[in-house]
């Protein structure tokens, strides 16, 4: 910016010595032909009236007969004789032909520079203004990073505390089954039990562990996201793999409640994604269908290829999701009002990590009543 | 926070008397920077007016508007133009594009009225992000709806303006093609950092939102 600023300050004053160059070249260019002028009408003179030389020449240069200088009066009333002849001979334009040229070409290239000069300026100015304009916008634009910088250490913050919240909670949760299982143990060591005793023992320890693999499988999940995802690596992966190995990777658990899934039949599509969990992210999706289906229903997936993107709609005939909870369950550590899901353990996580790998990679993940029960979530993927 | 959009006890009313229509009833809200803000209501419970005074479209009876802290309604209606042109992108109902001007005309226009230069790597990349590449010389005529829908969605995000204002953006639009708009729209503001307030009355593009405001007879009732 500076150079350019020099480099139009170099111009300006170049253009005003040019200027004045120019008009002083013509100024004494005008002051020489006049002489010239002059010379001639004098010669001219002498040469008509040879008799009149020495009376010629002394009029010329101002001198009365005498040879003394020609006082103000007598200047003034020659002048006027003079005058008056040249009217008398109808020469009323005066005989400056060539000076006046000068003087209009001085006047014209005065003017033309004169213009230069302001359109400088004005080019200056405009530039100063656009500069006072691109300087406005990187104020707001750094205005606007702050703010957005703000709002992740903020978010960040509060997350850590909600983590911390959580781990605290689980761990207390994860006391009770422990302490129960303990109990039990305590019991079966030291009382004589009857065969049905001990069979409901034996059955309620088993739900007790069952219940600490769910708690493990929460702070599991936990861990995911304390990693803060950043190991997204996304790579060219077919659809159809991920599909099938998230759909294998509930199948027992379907298989314990006699759900079926199926997956209808598509054309695969490569998609430049983090196959793995994204995978995992499908495989929440399923987990969830099944946590919240009775037994003896149907899941369904379904695959449309779109413009941009691919849309995988996962239909189950479970409990359904109220109209006024679909924006809540994607939150962070929500867990649902109705009573069926509370009975399920969980820590809320497990929608919020799929929400987010999806959304990490350019995607949308959101949820529909299906018909005429259930939920259908349609997940929306980027093609390459 | 320092929000980037906010609005302090503003009123607009409809009619005199007793027909009076309280489209704005004493609202205040305030929208981050990089937030994605859904606005679900009914129709005719005062969302679009809501939106107009946020971009400056309209201006209300009482209370102010302040973007990055400014308030809009301060400025001259000259000035206010500019401010909305390279403050805001909106994107309405209907696609509101210029019939006689093809894909790409249609997208730097606003730029072009602002008498910016034209980014031309930068509205590309817009333009392979929806897909539009082999069409930027089609006229929006020779385009289905969703496709016109993308080429608007460019249009307000060509400007680069940091907040986008969307009115029902996917109205008119199948679910399936409402869907990938919404997830078009929503990875684009993301991707250029930018503030996204949508008028919706469709509780699953609502789910999407990083925020949900629910207005009923002009006021915030669930936030």
């Amino acid at each position: 910016m500076d150079r350019r600023k020099y480099q139009r300050v170099v111009l300006l004053a170049g253009l005003l010595f040019l200027l004045v160059a120019v008009e002083s070249v013509l100024a004494y260019q005008m002051v020489q032909s006049e002489k010239a002028r002059q010379q001639v009408i004098l010669g001219n003179q002498v040469t008509a009236n040879p008799e009149l030389e020495s009376r010629i020449v002394q009029s010329f240069y101002g001198k009365d007969e005498a040879g003394e200088d020609l006082t103000k009066e007598q200047q003034e009333i020659f002048r006027q004789k003079g005058e008056a002849l040249s009217n008398q001979y109808g020469y009323t334009s005066g005989s400056y032909v060539t000076a006046n040229r000068y003087v209009y070409g001085m006047a014209m290239i005065l003017l033309l520079g004169m213009a230069g000069m302001i359109a400088l300026f004005l080019a200056e100015q405009k530039q100063i203004s656009n500069l006072n304009t691109a300087v406005e916008y990187q104020k707001q634009e750094q205005e606007e990073l702050e703010l957005r910088f703000e709002k992740v250490m903020k978010m960040l913050a509060r997350e850590e505390q909600e983590t911390k919240a959580l781990v605290t909670d689980i761990s207390h949760q994860l006391k009770t089954p422990i302490a129960s299982l303990k109990m039990g143990y305590e019991i079966a060591q030291t009382t004589s039990l009857t065969k049905e005793e001990e069979q409901n023992l034996e059955k309620q320890g088993y739900e007790e562990v069952q219940r600490l693999e769910r708690l493990l499988e929460s702070l599991l999940n936990l861990s995911k996201l304390e990693a803060k995802l950043i190991q997204l690596q996304p790579a060219e992966c077919s659809l159809k793999e991920m599909l099938t190995q998230a759909v294998s990777s509930v199948y027992m658990k379907a298989f314990d409640k006699a759900i079926q899934i199926s997956m209808e039949d598509f054309t695969d599509r490569k998609l430049e994604l983090d196959a793995k969990w994204t995978c995992e992210a499908f495989a929440n999706l399923l987990d969830n269908a099944i946590k919240y289906s009775s037994e003896h229903t149907e899941i369904q997936l379904c695959v449309h290829i779109l413009t941009s993107y691919v849309l995988i709609e996962i239909a189950d005939q479970g409990i359904g999701i109220e109209p006024e909870e679909a924006a809540d369950i994607f939150k962070r550590f929500h867990r649902g009002k109705n009573p069926m899901v509370k009975e399920q353990e969980g820590s809320g996580v497990g929608l919020y990590l799929t929400r987010k790998i999806v959304e990490e990679q350019g995607g949308t993940v959101s949820v529909k009543p299906g018909y005429p029960v259930g939920s259908i979530f349609r997940v929306m993927l980027p093609m390459a | 926070m320092k929000p980037i959009l906010e609005t302090r006890d503003l009123v607009k009313y409809y009619g005199q008397g007793e027909n009076v229509v309280k489209a704005i009833d004493h609202t205040d809200l305030r929208i981050a920077a990089g937030e994605f803000t859904a606005i679900v209501g009914r129709s005719g419970s005062g969302k679009s007016t809501l939106l107009h005074m946020l971009g400056g479209l309209d201006r209300p009876d009482s209370g102010k508007v302040l973007i990055e802290g400014k308030d809009i309604f301060n400025l001259k209606d000259e000035r206010l133009a500019m401010f909305r042109r390279r403050k805001i992108g909106f994107i309405f109902q209907s696609y509101n594009l210029i019939s006689s001007l093809n894909v790409w005309e249609n997208i730097v226009f606003p730029i072009g009225l602002d008498g910016r230069k034209v980014d031309h790597d930068f509205v590309m990349d817009i333009i392979r992000k929806i897909r539009m590449e082999d069409k930027i010389h089609a006229l929006p005529s020779t385009l289905s709806g969703g496709q016109q829908q993308r080429v608007a969605i460019a249009r307000a995000l060509a400007a680069r303006p940091a907040i986008i204002l969307a009115d029902e953006p996917t109205g008119n639009l199948d679910s399936r093609t409402e869907m990938e708009v919404i997830s078009l729209l929503k990875s684009c503001v993301r991707d250029y950092g930018q503030t996204l307030v949508m008028i919706t009355h469709d509780e699953t593009i609502a789910q999407m939102a990083d925020r949900v405001l629910v207005i009923e007879d002009g006021k915030v009732v669930r936030s």
